[in-house]
C-alpha cells in the first residue's frame, strides 16, 4: 500500500470517527437516560421541556460558532444576556412590543464594542470579552437598581414552545446556510485556519471579527429576551454562566475551539442537545445531586479527549 | 482509537460503579438510627396510639422535590438532612435540584423536578418575580408547591400565586427583624463604624435583612462604612475582604455578616485573628456554622442568629399532609419560624447536642405526629404552634435528659 493510501486511510478513519463521536455520544446519552428514567426522557411532555430548556443555549451556541470558527471566544455572553434581558424588561414596562428589538439592538451595540476593541486596540479576544463580562455585569446591577425587573404578564405568551421551535429551526437553517454556502462562513473558517493566509487571500479579517462579535451579541439579546419572558423577570444574575454552558456545549458537540475548516454548525446543535439532555436526564433520574457535578465533569473530560483536535491545540487567539 | 473506546468503556463502568455505591444518605440514616434508639423509650407511651392503626409509613411513597441553592453548605446540608430524615420516617422520597444560578435556572430546576415525577415541590425562590411562572407550571402539571425561607412581598404576585390551587403556602422567618436585631446588638456592643458582607442585590432574604440593619443604623447612628456584595464568597475571599476593610478603615469596629452559612463567617474570624483584632472588631452574623461554641468562648462572635434549617420541614408538612389526603387547610397557609439566638457557650453546646449535629430537633414520633394521617388531631394551628415554640430551650425540654 502506498504512503498516500495509508495517510488517506488514516486521516479518513480518525477524522471521520472524531466527527461522528458527538453524534454517537448524543444517542448514547439519550438511550442511557431513556432506560434509567423509565421512559420519562422521551415522553412528549419532557421533550417539550428539553426544547424549552435548550432553546437559549442552542441559539447562543449557534451564534457563537461564527466567533469560535475564527479561533476566538466570547466570554461576555452571560453578561450580554443579563444586560439585554434587564434592558428589555425595562423597555417592556413602557412598550412591550419593543422589548425584543431593544434587547437585540443593545446586544448588537455591545458586540460591536467587543469587536472594535479586539480589532482596533489589538487586545486578545479573551481579555476583551472577559473585561466586558465584568463591565456588563456591573452595569446590569446598576441598571436593574440592584434587584430584579419584572415584565408585564402580557409578555408571558412569548414563552411559547411552538414559537421557540420555529425560531430555533430558523436560526439553525440560516446559520447552516450562511456557514456553508456564503462567503461569511467560508471567511470565518479561513480566519480560523490561518489568519495570515486568510488576510493575504483578501479575506476582510477585521470586519469578519467585528461581525462575529456583533452577531453573537445580537443573538444574546434574543436569548436575554426569551430568558426574561421565561422567568417573568430579569435580574442581576440573569444569564449567569451562560458563556460556560455555550463553551461546554460546543466542546461536547465536537467543535474545534481553535476554529478552522472543521468547524460545523451541527456541533453547536448536537452539543446543546447533549448538555440539555444531560441536565434534564440527571434530574429525571433523581440521582444524588452531589454526584451530578462529578459525573458531568467526567463526561466533559471524556468528550474533550475524544473530540479535541490535539494536532491543532492553540485554543484562543 | 481502540484504546479510546476501551478507556471510554472503563470510565463508564467506573462511573456506574460509583453510582451504585452511592444509593442513600448515610448521615441521615446514622442520625435516624441514633434518634430512634434515643426517642423510643421517652415517647413510646405518649405516642403509641398515634400510628397504631395506620402503620409506620404513609400509604404511598410520595416524591418531594426541593429547589435549593446548595445541600453542601452548613444551612443547606442541615436542611436536606432534616428533610431526608423526615422522609425516611414517613416513607417519602426526596430529590434536590441545586442548579439555580439565575431566575431562569430556578424555572428549569422546577420543571425538571416535575419531569422527575415529583408529587410536590418546595422552592427557595430568588425573588417574587419568578413565582407567577412557577405557579403556572405547577398548575399545568397539577403539582403542589410551597415556598421555603420565603414570603411574598409583592401584592400583585401574592394575589396571583395565592389564587393558584396548587400553592399550599410558605414557611418564613422575619428577616427584617433579625437584621434590625443584629444592628441593635452591634450598637449595644459599642459599634459605630460597621462593614457589611452581604449578597448581591436582588436576593429576597439578604435584601430584607439589609433593610432591617439599615433601620437599626438610622436609629442608633451606626455608620455603614463599607460593604462587599458577593453571592459566592469563599472563606479565603472573605478573609481578603476583611483585610481590606481593616487596611482602609482604621476606625472599623464592627462587621455584620448578612448570610454566613457558606464558610464566610470562618473567613471573617480568621482575618480578625490574623490581624489581632478579635474582640476589638465586633462580629454579628446570621446563619449558623459548625464550632460556634468555640467561637463564642474565644470571643470571636458577638451576636449570632440562625438555626432556621428546620424551616423547610414545615412546608414539607403542608405538602405531605395534602398529598396524603389529609390537608391541614383548604387554603394556602403561612408558617412563621423563629430564629435561634445563641448568647452563651452553653446555648451553643445545647444547640449542637440537641438541635443540629448528631440529632434532629424533632424525633420520629414528633415528625409522624405532624401528619394528620397518623395524628387526626393535627391542625394547621398546631403546626404553627410547633414552629412558634422552636428554640434551643424547646428542644432541650423535649429531648433533654
Amino acid at each position: 500500500m502506498s504512503d498516500f493510501a495509508l495517510n488517506k486511510k488514516g486521516v479518513f478513519s480518525s477524522d471521520k470517527i472524531r466527527e461522528i463521536i458527538p453524534f454517537i455520544s448524543l444517542i448514547l446519552v439519550i438511550i442511557f437516560f431513556q432506560i434509567v428514567t423509565g421512559g420519562i426522557l422521551l415522553s412528549f411532555r419532557n421533550l417539550k421541556l428539553i426544547l424549552n430548556q435548550s432553546f437559549v443555549l442552542m441559539v447562543g451556541s449557534v451564534a457563537s460558532s461564527f466567533i469560535v470558527a475564527q479561533g476566538d471566544v466570547d466570554f461576555s455572553m452571560g453578561s450580554m444576556v443579563g444586560i439585554t434581558a434587564v434592558c428589555a424588561a425595562w423597555v417592556s414596562q413602557v412598550c412591550a412590543p419593543l422589548a425584543l428589538p431593544a434587547g437585540m439592538l443593545i446586544g448588537l451595540f455591545f458586540g460591536i464594542i467587543n469587536g472594535v476593541l479586539y480589532v482596533k486596540c489589538r487586545i486578545p479576544s479573551f481579555v476583551v470579552t472577559l473585561s466586558m463580562l465584568m463591565v456588563l455585569r456591573g452595569l446590569t446591577v446598576f441598571i436593574s437598581a440592584g434587584g430584579s425587573v419584572s415584565v408585564p404578564f402580557s409578555l408571558y405568551d412569548w414563552d411559547n414552545t411552538g414559537l421557540k421551535l420555529f425560531i430555533v429551526i430558523a436560526v439553525i437553517l440560516s446559520a447552516i446556510f450562511a456557514f456553508n454556502y456564503t462567503k461569511i462562513g467560508k471567511w470565518c473558517k479561513a480566519i480560523g485556519s490561518g489568519v495570515t493566509a486568510a488576510y493575504q487571500s483578501g479575506v476582510p479579517v477585521n470586519k469578519m471579527r467585528i461581525f462575529g462579535y456583533a452577531l453573537s451579541a445580537a443573538m444574546c439579546g434574543l436569548c436575554g429576551f426569551f430568558n426574561m419572558v421565561r422567568a417573568g423577570s430579569a435580574a442581576t444574575n440573569t444569564g449567569n454562566f451562560f458563556e460556560t454552558d455555550v463553551l461546554i456545549a460546543l466542546v461536547l458537540g465536537g467543535m474545534p475551539l481553535s476554529g478552522g475548516s472543521t468547524s460545523k454548525i451541527r456541533c453547536a446543535v448536537i452539543g446543546s442537545l447533549t448538555l440539555a439532555i444531560l441536565v434534564n436526564g440527571f434530574a429525571c433520574w433523581s440521582i444524588n445531586e452531589k454526584l451530578q457535578q462529578g459525573i458531568k465533569g467526567v463526561i466533559f473530560l471524556i468528550a474533550v479527549w475524544l473530540t479535541f483536535d490535539k494536532k491543532n491545540n492553540q485554543l484562543i487567539k | 482509537m481502540k484504546k479510546k473506546v476501551i478507556s471510554l468503556l472503563l470510565c463508564a463502568a467506573l462511573t456506574l460503579g460509583l453510582l451504585a455505591g452511592c444509593g442513600s444518605s448515610g448521615a441521615a440514616d446514622t442520625k435516624q438510627e441514633d434518634q430512634q434508639s434515643e426517642a423510643a423509650p421517652e415517647s413510646a407511651g405518649e405516642d403509641a396510639t398515634v400510628a397504631e392503626a395506620m402503620g409506620d409509613k404513609l400509604p404511598e411513597k410520595f416524591k418531594i422535590g426541593v429547589v435549593i441553592w446548595s445541600t453542601v453548605d452548613d444551612l443547606g446540608r442541615a436542611s436536606a438532612e432534616m428533610l431526608d430524615y423526615a422522609s425516611d420516617v414517613l416513607g417519602c422520597e426526596m430529590v434536590y435540584n441545586t442548579n439555580i444560578s439565575s431566575p431562569e435556572s430556578q424555572i428549569t430546576a422546577t420543571e425538571n423536578l416535575i419531569a422527575a415525577d415529583c408529587d410536590a415541590v418546595a422552592i427557595c425562590n430568588y425573588s417574587d418575580d419568578i413565582l407567577p411562572k412557577i405557579a403556572k407550571i405547577c398548575e399545568e402539571n397539577e403539582v403542589y408547591f410551597t415556598l421555603i425561607w420565603r414570603s411574598i412581598a409583592d401584592p400583585e404576585v401574592k394575589e396571583i400565586v395565592e389564587s393558584c390551587p396548587y400553592y399550599l403556602g410558605n414557611t418564613c422567618e422575619d428577616e427584617e427583624k433579625i437584621g434590625y436585631r443584629m444592628g441593635k446588638s452591634l450598637h449595644e456592643k459599642g459599634c459605630k463604624n460597621v462593614a457589611v458582607i452581604t449578597m448581591e442585590k436582588g436576593d429576597a432574604t439578604a435584601d430584607a435583612r439589609d433593610r432591617g440593619f439599615e433601620k437599626a443604623c438610622e436609629e442608633f447612628g451606626i455608620n455603614r462604612i463599607s460593604e462587599v456584595r458577593n453571592n459566592t464568597l469563599t472563606a479565603e475571599e472573605t478573609t481578603k475582604a476583611v483585610e481590606n476593610f481593616i487596611a482602609s478603615f482604621p476606625e472599623l469596629d464592627g462587621i455584620f455578616v448578612i448570610g454566613g452559612s457558606n464558610t464566610i463567617l470562618e473567613g471573617v474570624i480568621q482575618a480578625l485573628a490574623l490581624h489581632e483584632k478579635t474582640g476589638e472588631v465586633k462580629v454579628a452574623c446570621i446563619d449558623f456554622v459548625s464550632g460556634l461554641d468555640k467561637y463564642i468562648e474565644e470571643g470571636s462572635i458577638d451576636a449570632i442568629s440562625g438555626g432556621h434549617f428546620v424551616d423547610p420541614l414545615f412546608s414539607y408538612m403542608l405538602m405531605v399532609n395534602k398529598l396524603a389526603g389529609t390537608p391541614l387547610s383548604e387554603t394556602c397557609e403561612t408558617v412563621n419560624l423563629n430564629f435561634v439566638n445563641l448568647e452563651s457557650v452553653e446555648d451553643a453546646v445545647n444547640y449542637y447536642t440537641y438541635v443540629e449535629g448528631d440529632t434532629f430537633p424533632y424525633n420520629e414520633e414528633e415528625i409522624r405526629s405532624m401528619v394528620k394521617y397518623f395524628n387526626p388531631d393535627m391542625t394547621i394551628d398546631k403546626l404553627r404552634e410547633i414552629a412558634d415554640a422552636y428554640s434551643v430551650d424547646d428542644v432541650v425540654e423535649r429531648h433533654g435528659e
